[in-house]
């Protein structure tokens, strides 16, 4: 008596098909699980056979025998139990062995029968669907994720009692229409609430628009992460096919339950300095997503830049470059998507209040020593810097009416069209990805500025890489305004982004 | 006495201002006494017990032990650093007079001309951008009187003053709490450099003595001892600065302090000073005038200096600007609502005075004008 129920499995961010192979046969009783299985796997057995038995189907004592295929994948999580229950009924002839064709299903079962909800229902629907898949059977509570992806017949599971009225005799188990309205996103703030802090804004505001990373330098308490934290509200909106991508990664991070809506705004993830590198990078026994990953199509804040370890910094380089994290375990490699606007912030000085040396107390080697915690390598990737300065009284009272992050948008998305319009058929889509070779060609200066820039070249000693960026940003800025030509005034805005920094760059 | 027999007492006197555990007085009380530093050496326990404590002489005689006197001094020379004891012809003159004056000083490039007029500039090591432009142009100011600038070459107003002398073409000389061979601090090994091949580097402690704490309070007595005037540009209450000040009027020399506002921390032990008597820094001239330390010579130029700003003619916006910024960092939204100006044009205009060296960013978004010669000493 032999039967097969296709499941499936996250590994990183994909999803394998699995078979869960049931065989029942003389012999000694017993119930034997083999696959490759992981801890909680293996304890999917003793679930099952007393689940069963509560739901009233009491198991021969004959030999059971269930395997997963493919037998090289590592695989873990709950999500087996349901259909190794359901391989059982149909090898018991509990229900109709064609019941199961088409049929995909995913869940976790109680002692008591009960289906609780698993991790990762929204790519497993998305593969089941390309895989041909026409049913899907996931637990109550992941329903509406499984139904954000359509063309497919998503049957809810609420215990097993319920699994085998449906697989017998096809009546679905009514749905409770609970907590189905959609949950209200947190508010991201805006920035028309932030007094003065023209310089800072106008920073956030170009790297929004050319997808520059950025760093902003200034006391404590000035509004350095009000600033950082709206970042994500001046970007353009998440299309539909990356609310699913940033819906997937939150769903197999196990963050979506509960939420009964797919992830519409762009993430903003604030990781404290004391993160671990597995908790940035992703990691862990069952592999799963970093904080990087969790900041999809968002912005990654690292508050307080030089209080982070200078190693777990360091990881970011090769996501910031190929817009993914790769991390290898022993079961295989996984890649996680990580496409980040890294923003971070700094006090100029372990203090905070330099350069005003009525209140600032550093001495001169604590502050480089302070400085040369940044990471070069990471700073090397951040095109603009931005000084916030202390609000003054005077500012706070105004009342002056602020831009509001929807007006600001606007503009981004202005810049982001021309910049799609020129890159159209290349690999790089933004100004801060411009190859060198392409940067002479889009960021082209009349003779009048590129006097400009030389006398500035000379004047600052900055390098040969800190001359390109300048580059790139002042094409930001041009496009902002759109310019075709980059002007002087672009780049001199495009040059104080970059001298802003310069203690930290050149050094 | 031949050239020979004076560096052979210069070689004993060496070995004397080594001994440790002896202080200045007494070294010099010993070589008045025996006659001169070689017939210290010889000098029995005998005779020594008439002057010393038994715990001295035990000391005296250990240190006689293990030395190559004549070895040691060449090595010395070697070295290019310069010795001078207070017994002997080239010690300062101004020195002579100070309390616990030292046995000895050590010197490389020259000693100050005991003639010409010296002015000790010291002040805060971390300083306001306004101390700073102070610091830079009482160093060159004094330089062009003709005056020699002392200070001790430590980060801050010390360092900004002395380059700023040595820029103007001026004579500086660096008192330091180590030996003369070491720089300290560090960072500031250009000044040093400068500083041994245009004016000094003085000190009282050996060759290869390392900076400690206790150095500098002894370093300050030499820095106000050398000068004829002390003027202090920036100091907190409770600083070393006003222990320089206070053991600068135990000497009998003249103390000045640049003013400040009542509410900057860092003009508080300055404008206590002022409370306390000690005369206003409105320009070097007067004070030099007011002390009869003015030593320039008839014929150079007579310019009034103004309050630090020059008139800028040609471009209005870059005038208006410059009107804005000030020795206090401004951010760019205060430069721009004190302009008035376009936000992008205001960012050219000032971009364009960084690089004319006419402003300043001294942190992310934070300007400062920049003083007349553009010389900025880190």
């Amino acid at each position: 008596m032999y039967s097969t129920i296709v499941s499936a499995a996250v590994c990183g961010m994909e999803v394998v098909m699995v078979h869960v192979e049931v065989d029942i046969a003389q012999g000694l009783p017993g119930f034997i699980l083999v696959g490759y299985l992981s801890g909680e796997v293996k304890e999917a057995g003793e679930r099952v056979r007393i689940a069963l038995k509560n739901a009233g189907v009491s198991l021969p004592p004959m030999r059971i025998t269930v395997n997963l295929s493919p037998a090289h994948i590592k695989k873990g999580g709950t999500a087996f139990d349901l259909p190794i229950a359901i391989g059982i009924l149909r090898t018991l002839g509990y229900i109709p062995p064609d019941s199961t064709e088409g049929l995909l299903a995913v869940g976790e079962l109680s002692l008591n029968g009960t289906v609780n909800p698993v991790r990762g229902v929204l790519p497993l629907v998305k593969k089941g669907r390309e895989e041909g898949f026409g049913r899907c059977m996931v637990p109550m509570e992941n329903c509406w994720e499984g139904r954000m992806i359509g063309g497919m017949d998503i049957i809810g599971a609420r215990d097993l009692n319920g699994v085998m009225e449906y697989l017998r005799n096809g009546r679905r188990e009514e749905e409770r229409e609970d907590r189905h309205c959609e949950m209200q996103e947190m508010k991201q703030g805006d920035f028309g609430e932030i007094a003065g802090q023209t310089a800072a804004k106008r920073a956030a505001e170009i790297a929004a628009a050319g997808f520059h990373n950025l760093l902003l330098i200034g006391p404590p308490g000035s509004g350095k992460t009000m600033i950082a934290k709206r970042i994500p509200g001046i970007l353009p909106p998440l299309t539909e096919e990356e609310r699913l991508e940033v819906s997937s990664i939150y769903s197999v991070a196990g963050l979506l339950a509960g939420r009964h809506s797919l992830i519409s705004h762009r993430p903003f993830m604030n990781p404290h300095h004391t993160i671990t590198a597995q908790a940035l990078v992703g990691g862990g026994r069952t592999v799963r997503p970093g904080i990087i990953s969790l900041a999809h199509k968002g912005v990654l804040f690292f508050d307080e830049l030089p209080e982070f370890k200078t190693n777990t910094v360091d990881l970011l380089r090769q996501p910031l470059e190929e817009k993914q994290i790769r991390i290898v375990r022993l079961e295989g490699s996984y890649a996680f998507p990580a496409d980040i606007m890294f923003v971070a912030a700094m006090n100029p000085c372990p203090c905070g209040y330099y350069p005003d040396m009525n209140r600032c107390r550093c001495t001169a080697p604590s502050v480089r020593r302070y400085q040369n915690h940044v990471s070069g390598p990471v700073l090397d990737r951040i095109d603009i810097c931005a000084g916030v300065s202390p609000i003054e009284i005077s500012q706070l009272g105004e009342g002056h009416v602020q831009e509001s992050s929807e007006a600001i948008r606007s503009r981004v998305m202005r810049a982001r069209r021309i910049q799609e319009e020129r890159y159209r058929g290349r690999e790089y889509r933004f100004n801060s990805l411009l190859p060198r070779c392409a940067v002479e060609e889009f960021c082209f200066l009349e003779k009048e500025e590129r006097e400009f820039l030389g006398r500035a070249y000379t004047r600052t000693g900055m390098s040969a890489r800190a001359y390109y960026r300048v580059l790139r940003v002042a094409r930001t800025i041009a496009d902002l305004e759109e310019s075709e030509r980059i002007t002087e005034l672009h780049l001199a805005e495009a040059l104080e982004c970059r001298m802003a920094g310069e203690k930290y760059w050149e050094r | 006495m031949g050239n020979m027999e004076w560096e052979e007492q210069k070689a004993y006197a060496y070995w004397l201002a080594r001994v440790p555990g002896l202080g200045n007085g007494t070294k010099k009380r010993l070589e008045e006494y025996a006659g001169s530093a070689r017939l210290v050496y010889e000098m029995r326990r005998r005779d020594l017990k008439e002057i010393l404590t038994e715990a001295k002489i035990e000391r005296l005689m250990k240190a006689k032990e293990k030395e190559g006197i004549w070895e040691r001094y060449e090595e010395l020379k070697r070295r290019g650093i310069g010795f001078y004891s207070i017994c002997q012809p080239g010690y300062p003159e101004k020195l002579k007079n100070i309390r616990d004056a030292p046995y000895a000083v050590y010197a490389e490039g020259r000693l100050p001309e005991d003639t010409r007029p010296a002015v000790a500039v010291i002040g805060a090591r971390q300083c306001s951008e306004y101390g700073r432009f102070m610091a830079e142009r009482c160093g060159r100011e004094l330089a062009l009187e003709g005056v020699n600038v002392i200070s001790g070459m430590a980060r801050g107003i010390d360092g900004i003053s002395q380059w700023a002398a040595l820029k103007a073409g001026g004579t500086s000389y660096g008192v330091l709490g180590c030996g003369t061979n070491i720089c300290y601090p560090p960072e500031n090994h250009q000044l040093y450099e400068a500083l041994k091949s245009r004016g000094g580097i003085l000190s009282e402690l050996p060759p290869d003595t390392a900076p400690r704490p206790e150095f500098f309070p002894m370093r300050n007595r030499l820095i106000s001892g050398l000068a004829d005037l002390v003027l202090i540009i920036e100091a907190r209450n409770k600083s070393g600065t006003l222990i320089t000040a206070d053991l600068a009027l135990e000497q009998g020399k003249e103390v000045y302090v640049v003013p400040g506002r009542v509410t900057d921390p860092l003009s508080q032990g300055c404008n206590r000073l002022l409370g306390q008597g000690a005369g206003l820094m409105g320009s070097i001239r007067a004070m030099l005038e007011e002390t009869g330390l003015s030593a320039r010579a008839a014929g150079a130029d007579d310019r009034e200096e103004d309050a630090g700003r020059r008139p800028y003619g040609s471009d209005g916006e870059e005038e208006r600007v410059l009107h804005v910024l000030d020795f206090c960092p401004k951010s760019l939204e205060n430069i721009q609502r004190e302009t008035g100006m376009e936000y992008g044009r205001m960012m050219f205009v000032l971009m364009k005075l960084c690089l004319d060296g006419k402003a300043e960013q001294v942190s992310a978004g934070q300007f400062v004008m920049k003083t007349e010669d553009g010389c900025r000493y880190e």
